[in-house]
């Protein structure tokens, strides 16, 4: 019986021959630099550990080529072998083929390749669990070979346990190709041997390393450092200048009229810029496909806890839909303001403010409208300073569309504050 | 599309299912209307065909269709189609996924089905991104993109499908793009005969997440420019394939080592777009082996007078 | 003293890895935990970390184990069905005893279920997803600063107890954004993996201390072992002797149930003279949190336990509240996992009542109140 085929009778006689091929491998090194052997195969037998001082993981089936990744993005120079059986092309087929195209840096030694490349059995013959044997006759092959050649791998390679030395050739040549590298073991004589293709890729951690470093470069030439993060503050703007209970605010709208970006730039001016406690949260809908979009933020002086505005102090609405739903929430005192077009407040003591109409006005697009109703916000409310909201805006938007956003905020409030003069006096 | 062509497709749609979540100017909606249209000629009754989806935006066809539908896991409906076809070889089944769904986490059910060749009609997705998550990268992703896990742009080379069907011996590739929707009709029609596992890749756009990261945030422009650009070479593919072929095989002779063409630098002369890249009509599908095995089995036993 | 910065959820997850030394990460996009992963794509790499996405969570859960076997504190975030998927090799970490952490942000199950709305139903898949026996460390945040900080505490807990520890967290606080308090460099107390001192010959890599942990060598360093998912004895070769596997589960279970000290960790609102008592965790927490400052200005003496180590479980605290308080509730958006356990460790001395659902929207402070109402009120 040929050592190939007793890899898979006896596990002592495997390992027995494995050990020697690993052994010679390292020999070969000049620098006798020991690999990390990732396996699945059976249990290793005790005299595994007297050979050379090797580490082993035993991984489950299939997934040492995953477990082998991290290590190597860990270990950017220790030698990785695997030595995997049919695991590598069944449970371990998709970790395979990833490794491979990327060219992670490992040595795969896949046992009994001969009969990965091809299973032909009669019909009807009874195997251990396929009771007729008919699937794997009529399966086409599962050729990691074929694959890893397809997929650009640094070198595909083969060997035969028949000749153990030649095979420790193959397997130090392989171990010394950076990239991902696999070598088939075979007991069939009539299958050629030694390097059978290769590739000058780099090996894929190799090449992030490249990036990351230039990277780093490029971000320490253009920001110089100050400090791990340009947003925040330790000064005194830690404890609020004044004491504000618990306020929330909401505002509805639709996707495209920017109900997030002002929760955003509310949620930073009061808490990077007022010292108060800050959260925010909502549901969004994207400006591509309309939908409902709401923003709850939440300001104080103490920490927030619960963030969501069941009863706002004070909630503007952009758009029509369910008004009474909203509007019904709304804290005793608190204050409503809705668009003057879109929504119909009449019934409610709203606060009228044609804020899309205002947002179009200045900056030529809906998507400002969650920031005009920021000044509407401001001119009913001393929660927050319209000073603070226009650092807010400059901190969240790029600089040439700040100053535009900033005149349609400041329009909002305005108005808001006609409106009310108007309200008390009518 | 002319009214026609839309009647057929209203018929084949389940109107309680829509709208569709699919952005507008997606090529999802071409590529389903393509598939209602080919089964329409095909003449199968809606009973008898399946269509089984996986996860992400192209996960949600299967929906869409009145057909006998599964929206199954990420990346596992070749394995939930394996199982129904050879419960019920008389079912006519689709599967349809997206680049992830199929080359990512489905890699190894998409490697397993094509190398066992089960009888499927599949139709793979590809618009090189992740769409439903917000535009992460692909295993086809093209070099050199913006995506939001690559804001620095990628540096890894993008996986062919192609590749990966001449590996495992699919009977049947070939690739499309939503631009020619008359063609990839005829090209669904055609995979349909094959018996065994028929794949189709079909290059779509994501103007929303791609498009908009990659400075074609137009459904129109991006469109036209992938079709410029369905930069997948058949010949380079093809020379990497049967390489890996050569070498395996008994009494074969080591080759020597070389290096092999990379995509970049390429002319265009030597990109084959679209079409039929691999028609082989003999296929026979595993099911229809399967089954026909049992029954000789059956009649072995009952002549042999056990 | 420290900053502060408003940021979301995901954001202080992501940050509060860094900041606890993870240099390398792998994962594979889902909602609604993708922004970890967008965000470690571009932070990693800045404090010369590695990123990858993987083909799939199997793979990325692997990668990080083999990750920290390199020496590299690792994570990998996930949302439910890809915690699903990683159940098999997380096993694989807490046999061979692998640091590392795994990020969940639960959505509503089973399967691909409702993806970006909040659950909190992975609490027993958290305590029992892989198959078999074992000891875990679950933590869960309830705040954008708990987000921030739990995450720290896990790397800490993780390399401390050399054990995954799962931070189970769900959309309520991933995706809000809140102003938090941040560690600015150096006043971070960071944890750092123990290396072992001995001579190679002598080193035991998986000694069944009792209570406690070997060190943990990086591979490459000189000490070599053999690491196994089959039961193994302090060299980490495989045995089937019954003796030794005995031993070894005293040692997995001690180095977690002689340390609750340590690692339990909670937070109190008016306990002390609560009539009736909260028991929540997570985003539902924050919901409890305001149902008690609103009942108090009512006048009623309701009080609040906030879990933040949900495994292992709080027994000893949760049982003298049980003896101290007139009935307990418990709101968590699933039917009934954590209360099941809560119920077992009051054992009749005061009734336990679940306040649940999963339907994608979150239970507030008014259907806490009313529940409060109902069940002290003169009716009662």
């Amino acid at each position: 019986m040929s050592p190939a085929l007793q890899l898979d009778a006896t596990r002592t006689e495997s390992w027995h021959v494995l050990m020697q091929v690993i052994t010679s491998a390292v020999e070969l090194d000049p620098r006798r630099r020991l690999p990390l052997v990732l396996t699945s195969l059976p249990e290793l037998p005790e005299y595994a550990f007297d050979g050379p001082p090797i580490s082993f993981i035993h991984g489950p089936p299939g997934r040492n080529i995953a477990l082998a990744a991290g290590l190597r993005a860990a270990l950017p120079a220790t030698p990785l072998l695997l030595i995997m059986n049919a695991d590598a092309v069944t449970l371990g087929m998709n970790h395979l083929i990833h490794a491979a195209r990327r060219n992670m840096g490992m040595t795969l030694m896949i046992l009994r390749a001969e009969v990965t490349d091809k299973v032909t059995r009669s019909v009807g013959k009874r195997t251990s669990w396929r009771v007729y044997g008919i699937q794997e006759s009529i399966e086409k092959k599962a050729t990691p070979l074929e694959l890893a050649t397809s997929l650009e791998a640094a070198s595909v390679a083969r060997g035969s346990l028949e000749d153990p030395g030649e095979l420790a050739r193959i397997v130090h040549e392989s171990m010394l190709t950076p990239g991902f590298t696999m070598v088939g073991v075979t007991s069939a004589s009539n299958l050629p041997t030694g390097r059978l293709s290769s590739t000058r890729l780099p090996e894929y951690f190799e090449a992030y390393r490249d990036w990351s470093r230039s990277l780093r470069e490029r971000i320490a030439r253009e920001q110089p450092p100050q400090g791990p993060m340009v947003i925040g503050t330790t000064d005194a703007t830690a404890t609020p200048r004044r004491h504000v209970p618990r306020y929330e605010v909401r505002i509805v709208g639709v996707g495209g009229q920017g109900v997030k970006l002002a929760g955003s730039v509310l949620g930073t001016a009061a808490g990077e810029l007022e010292g108060l406690w800050t959260t925010q949260r909502g549901e969004y809908g994207s400006a591509t496909r309309g939908g409902p979009s709401l923003v709850d933020v939440i300001l104080g002086s103490e920490r927030i806890g619960y963030p969501r505005a069941d009863h706002p102090d004070v909630l503007v609405l952009l758009a029509a839909k369910s008004i009474e739903r909203h509007a019904a929430g709304v804290k005793p005192g608190g204050h409503l303001i809705v668009d003057a077009d879109r929504v119909d407040g009449t019934g409610a003591t709203a606060i009228a403010v044609p804020m899309v109409r205002i947002a179009i006005e200045h900056t030529g697009k809906p998507l400002a409208a969650g920031i005009v109703a920021l000044g509407c916000i401001a001119a009913v409310s001393d929660a927050v300073s319209l000073d603070a909201l226009k650092t807010g805006i400059a901190h969240n938007l790029p600089e040439r569309l700040a100053a535009a956003n900033i005149a349609a905020m400041v329009a909002g409030y305005e108005q808001t504050r006609k409106v009310m003069e108007g309200n008390r006096h009518g | 599309m002319n009214l026609q062509t839309s009647v057929i497709i209203r018929d084949y749609l389940r109107p309680a299912m829509l709208p569709t979540t699919w952005c507008p100017g997606c090529g999802l909606g071409i590529i389903m209307s393509s598939i209602a249209q080919a089964i329409h000629y095909q003449g199968l009754r809606k009973d008898d065909v399946a269509m089984i989806s996986g996860i992400g935006c192209t996960g949600r066809m299967s929906g869409y269709m009145d057909f006998n539908s599964i929206h199954t896991t990420h990346g596992r409906a070749p394995a939930f189609a394996t199982g129904l076809k050879m419960a019920r070889p008389d079912m006519h089944v689709f599967v349809i996924m997206g680049d992830g769904d199929a080359m990512s986490i489905g890699g190894n059910h998409l490697l397993s089905a094509m190398r066992r060749n089960i009888d499927v009609t599949a139709i793979v997705v590809n618009n090189s991104i992740y769409g439903l998550t917000g535009g992460q990268t692909s295993p086809t992703t093209p070099r050199d993109s913006k995506t939001a896990t690559a804001r620095h742009r990628t540096f890894e080379r993008a996986m062919e499908l192609e590749v990966l069907a001449r590996a495992a011996g699919a009977p049947f590739f070939a690739r499309a793009t939503v631009n020619h929707t008359a063609s990839l009709t005829k090209l669904v029609e055609r995979a349909m005969q094959i018996s065994g596992f028929a794949l189709i890749e079909v290059i779509s756009n994501c103007h929303v997440l791609y498009g908009r990261m990659n400075d074609t945030p137009e459904a129109a422009t991006m469109i036209a420019r992938m079709d410029v650009q369905t930069w997948r070479s058949t010949p380079a593919l093809q020379k990497r394939a049967e390489r890996a072929v050569r070498m395996t095989a008994a009494g074969a002779t080591p080759v020597e080592p070389e290096d092999v063409d990379g995509f970049e630098g390429m002319s265009s002369d030597q990109r084959k777009d679209r079409g039929v890249i691999i028609e082989n009509r003999g296929s026979v599908g595993f099911s229809r082996r399967y089954h026909s095995l049992l029954e000789e089995l059956g009649n072995d036993r009952r002549s042999g007078g056990e | 003293m420290p900053r502060f910065e408003v940021m979301h959820g995901n954001q202080a997850i992501a940050e509060g890895a860094i900041a606890a030394g993870c240099r390398f990460y792998a994962g594979y996009p889902i909602t609604p935990s993708t922004e970890i992963a967008e965000i470690l794509s571009d932070r990693l790499p800045e404090v010369d970390g590695v990123f990858v996405q993987m083909e799939d969570e199997i793979a990325s859960m692997a990668a990080i184990i083999g990750a920290s076997l390199g020496g590299t504190k690792s994570a990998t975030a996930t949302s439910g069905p890809g915690f699903s998927l990683m159940q098999e090799n997380l096993g694989f970490a807490i046999g061979s005893e692998i640091p590392c952490v795994v990020i969940n942000v639960q959505r509503v199950g089973p399967s691909t279920g409702l993806p970006t709305k909040a659950a909190q139903g992975d609490v027993m898949q958290a305590r029992w997803g892989t198959h078999g026996d074992h000891p875990i460390i679950a933590l869960s945040p309830g705040s954008v600063q708990d987000c921030f900080d739990l995450t720290v505490k896990a790397f800490e807990f993780s390399e401390k107890y050399r054990t995954p520890v799962i931070v189970l967290a769900d959309a309520m606080v991933s995706a809000l954004e809140e102003r938090i308090a941040v560690p600015c460099t150096g006043e971070l107390a960071v944890y750092e993996r123990p290396r072992p001192t001995g001579s190679p010959q002598d080193y035991l890599p998986f000694a069944f201390t009792r209570g406690g942990v070997a060190p943990l060598a990086p591979f490459g360093e000189g000490y070599r072992y053999h690491v196994t998912g089959l039961l193994h004895d302090e060299r980490g070769y495989p045995t089937e002797d019954s003796a030794l596997a005995s031993r070894w589960w005293e040692h997995m279970h001690s180095k977690i149930d002689d340390n609750l000290d340590d690692i339990l960790l909670y937070e109190e609102r008016h306990l002390d003279d609560a009539e009736v008592a909260l028991i929540a965790y997570g985003g539902t927490a924050m919901a409890a949190d305001r149902a008690v400052s609103l009942a108090r200005e009512q006048g009623i003496r309701l009080g609040l336990l906030k879990l933040q180590t949900i495994w292992p479980f709080p027994e000893a605290r949760v049982r003298a509240l049980a003896q101290g308080c007139r009935r307990i509730i418990v709101p968590e958006l699933n039917f009934g996992q954590l209360r099941a356990e809560i119920e077992r460790v009051a054992a009749g001395a005061t009734p336990v009542e679940g306040i649940n659902k999963a339907d994608g929207t979150q239970i507030t402070p008014g259907e806490i109140l009313e529940v409060v109402r109902r069940k002290t009120g003169p009716e009662a």
